[in-house]
């Protein structure tokens, strides 16, 4: 997404990146970042709550009047909530769920093999047209 | 328990991978330079638009993410986000408003604050290969909106 937002800005059109992943924006270098520290997934409020929307559009907009050099980053004032607990859990990696991480890694290398054994099936077979 | 900041997203994205045997880190995109187009008009008179990773369909969103472009004046009352990567543990994406911010710009459109909203959104597939994006998304994107006359882009990454 920062990538669009870079191509859209060398033809002279205004762009502001609204989300929270911070430290994958600001090291890709975007011309405006606007940014909640807010799970993934919100990037522009809290769902079914309008005034935090409407905070994070205004906050987009202003910053767009504003801005006068590339790479400013404003940070809103909300808050997820006090216990931040969702920043420790987010792909959380420990001993209790290792095995069970490379599991799934390995079911999905599993399956990516055989849907590349699948589409390498000729499909001039016998029988077939 | 331990709290942080700001979640270090390249970093536990590195670990989380490494831990399913994924031993090539990612490389994320980095760049020195960073162009700017000051906005050049006041925002009364500007037409925006919005740039999501959120997909058109279930299907489109699970597993054929390509770009596509939809009516800005006539929106979706939903939008689709299975398999991208966000926070299924702390929140939920029911509310197209808290990632997709159309009704937003558009009550804005009513009052004044901004002028036009463009013809088109744009869903854009998130994806592994940053050459695809480069060489096929963004320029489809940058024809569209200056066809479109789009002087403001909001783009909103889950």
């Amino acid at each position: 997404m920062s990538l669009v937002a870079r191509a859209l800005e060398e033809v002279g059109i205004a762009t502001v990146v609204i989300g929270s992943a911070r430290d994958i924006v600001t090291y890709c270098g975007v011309p405006r970042f606007l940014f909640t520290d807010f799970p993934l997934g919100n990037p522009c409020g809290r769902p079914y709550d309008q005034k935090s929307q409407n905070l994070i559009i205004s906050s987009a907009l202003s910053l767009l009047e504003t801005a006068t050099e590339p790479g400013t980053v404003i940070e809103t004032p909300l808050v997820w909530d006090k216990s931040s607990v969702w920043k420790t859990n987010y792909m959380r990696v420990g001993d209790d769920n290792r095995a069970g991480l490379l599991a799934a890694g390995d079911a999905r290398r599993k399956e990516q093999k055989r849907q590349r054994l699948k589409a390498q099936t000729p499909l001039n077979s016998p029988g077939s047209t | 328990m331990s709290t942080e900041t700001t979640v270090h997203y390249m970093e536990r994205s590195r670990d989380y991978y490494a831990a399913h045997g994924y031993n090539t880190p990612y490389e994320w995109a980095h760049f020195d330079d960073i162009p700017f187009a000051p906005l050049n008009k006041p925002l009364a008179k500007s037409t925006t638009t919005i740039i999501t990773t959120s997909m058109p369909t279930a299907k489109t969103a699970r597993n054929q993410r390509e770009l596509h472009l939809g009516d800005l004046n006539n929106p979706p009352s939903k939008l689709f986000t299975d398999g991208l990567a966000w926070d299924r543990d702390a929140t939920h994406t029911n509310d197209l408003g808290s990632y997709f911010p159309v009704e937003e710009l558009h009550k804005r459109r009513r009052t004044g604050e901004i002028g036009q909203l463009a013809q088109n959104y744009y869903c854009v597939p998130t994806r592994y290969s940053q050459r695809l994006t480069t060489q096929q998304e963004a320029p489809a994107i940058v024809a569209s909106c200056l066809n479109d006359g789009v002087d403001i882009a909001l783009l909103v990454p889950l």
